[in-house]
């Protein structure tokens, strides 16, 4: 197997699974934690 | 490409859930922080859908299925990894000061350090990078593919449906609507991969019958690669970027979303690559006809090897990549009308609700003007250089410098934004009206004398020339002695 072969074989269940697994850590926490108007949470100077 | 009843139905529920989500959340929307930037409210895992989605619109996708079914490998290693280098500086480095100072916009961060004139230099820049010809071009080419009906049309009708739902619910609902579409797009691409790249005898057979499409360089001019090099320091001040790095709740958000999202970006780039390719594999195998418009090399075979069904999704992804981008930047032009141009000019602010309403007035007006821009110029390729070059040379050096450089001076931003959009402007008028069309280049050139010096210049090489003088100009404006701070 060369390079081009493994990362091939690498990128495509990167991009299947991966966006999968974002997309459910972004439905549990939409449901967990829907958007509200609360503002940053950054320290402010 | 016509698809059967059913994939033309996904397609259809696809975008009457797109208008859906827009208009659930339209109630939530009653201030101009919660419509441009959602409030700053965005987590990690929406920020990597809605970063993903935006910046992988359909112009990637057609560019890259062209230059891959073409040239190969150099896809990946020369128009796309320089991206990832600059995705990651900015959201590791650059935002971290960025996100501490109230700001909004790329510029308000030009009007903080240098005043009103840079800032509107920077909007009108910001302005003619953000009008998503690409992506509307695309979609009136995908309506009259998968439907049949007339290109300008399918145009037209595409852009009503982004602009409905942004319309409604404002960054909140693009961000909602880019994670359906960055699943959409992500999966379907993963699973055309993994049934095309086997259909064509994988990666081995492919490197037999292309062996010159594995070259990294893929036989290309060093000047061209280094342009389309300098083309990925956009990526410092592209604007939908910057809008969800503002949007974001905590700067933790941004460096979890930027490290996975290049590498997703890195898996897209790879299998669009691969897919490119193994469609040139499949027509030299006699497996499927050879493409009419190269961009469309990628969707045809998809389209080729995909069953009933996943087609619809997958055309529905198509859909996707086109609206994630159309809606993203509609909203950019039309906070860079309103917030950065008309606010700081006009003589009575606009008051919150205002600001508001007119920011939807204006996405209309940026709607059609990007369908007429469309409509007058059927090619739009080049104009890709052509608008990373205005706001790379107007916007890049005096935002870096304004959290970089120690006691920046106010008129370094002033000439430097100034000469970097009116040079580009001048070089790009220059050589279309006095050069001419070389067929060998394949791009405009001009060839004359200047100040008794023999000079030829290549349209699409303005970046290379101008920016270096932008740079020298902002260094003499800040060296020299005198100017406020």
């Amino acid at each position: 197997m060369n390079l081009y072969e493994l990362a091939t074989y690498i990128a495509i269940p990167l991009l299947g699974l991966g966006s999968l697994a974002v997309f459910i850590a972004f439905l549990l926490e939409f449901f967990r934690h829907p958007p509200d108007d609360s503002q940053s949470n950054d320290p402010q100077p | 490409m016509n698809i059967s009843l059913l994939d033309q139905t996904i397609v259809i529920v696809y975008f009457l859930g797109m208008i859906a989500i827009g208009a659930s959340v339209a109630s939530r929307i009653r201030s101009f922080d919660q419509f441009i930037i959602a409030g700053r409210q965005l987590s990690a895992p929406l920020l990597i859908c809605t970063l993903v989605s935006t910046y992988y619109g359909l112009g990637v996708l057609l560019a890259g299925s062209e230059i891959s079914y073409e040239s190969g490998v150099v896809n990946w290693f020369f128009d796309t990894a320089p991206a990832y280098l600059a995705a990651l500086f900015t959201g590791l480095v650059l935002t971290k000061k960025i996100r501490r100072h109230d700001v909004r916009s790329i510029p308000d961060i030009i009007y903080a350090h240098y005043g009103l004139v840079p800032r509107i230099f920077t909007a009108a820049a910001s302005f003619i990078y953000a009008l998503p010809a690409f992506s509307i071009i695309g979609i009136g080419g995908l309506f009259h593919a998968l439907f049949g009906i007339p290109f300008e049309w399918g145009l037209i009708f595409g852009s009503i449906i982004a602009l409905c739902y942004t319309l409604l619910g404002g960054l909140l609902a693009v961000a909602l609507t880019d994670a359906v579409q960055f699943l959409l797009m992500a999966s379907t691409l993963a699973i055309a991969a993994y049934l095309g790249l086997s259909q064509v005898g994988g990666i081995p057979e492919m490197q037999r019958l292309l062996p010159d499409h594995f070259e990294p360089t893929g036989g290309r001019p060093i000047a061209l690669l280094f342009v389309y090099g300098l083309t990925s320091l956009s990526v410092l001040i592209e604007p939908a970027f910057y809008q969800r790095i503002f949007a974001a709740r905590t700067h933790r958000d941004v460096v979890i979303a930027l490290s996975a999202g290049v590498v997703i970006w890195m898996s897209y780039d790879w299998v669009i690559t691969m897919l490119g390719i193994g469609a040139h594999a499949a027509v030299e195998q006699g497996l499927m006809p050879a493409p009419e418009h190269l961009d469309q090399a990628v969707s045809q075979f998809v389209l080729h090897v995909l069953p009933t069904g996943l087609k619809g999704l997958f055309a529905a992804g198509l859909m996707a990549a086109a609206m994630s981008t159309i809606d993203s930047y509609l909203l950019i032009c039309a906070s860079n009308i309103v917030y950065d141009i008309y606010q700081p000019l006009a003589k009575n602010k606009l008051n919150d609700r205002s600001l508001l309403l007119w920011t939807r007035v204006a996405m209309f007006f940026a709607t059609i003007a990007t369908i007429l821009l469309c409509l007058y110029f059927s090619n739009v390729e080049r104009l890709w250089i052509f608008i990373t070059a205005i706001l790379v040379c107007t916007a890049l050096v005096p935002t870096i410098a304004a959290y970089y450089w120690p006691n920046v001076k106010r008129r370094a931003g002033q000439i430097t934004t100034t000469v970097g959009f009116i040079l580009v402007l001048i070089y790009y008028a220059w050589v279309d009206l006095l050069g001419a069309w070389d067929e060998e280049e394949i791009a405009y050139i001009w060839r004359g004398d200047l100040f008794g010096f023999s000079l030829t210049l290549n349209q699409d090489y303005g970046i290379l020339y101008i920016l270096p003088l932008v740079i020298l100009t902002f260094l003499i404006a800040q060296l020299t002695p005198g100017g406020k701070k």
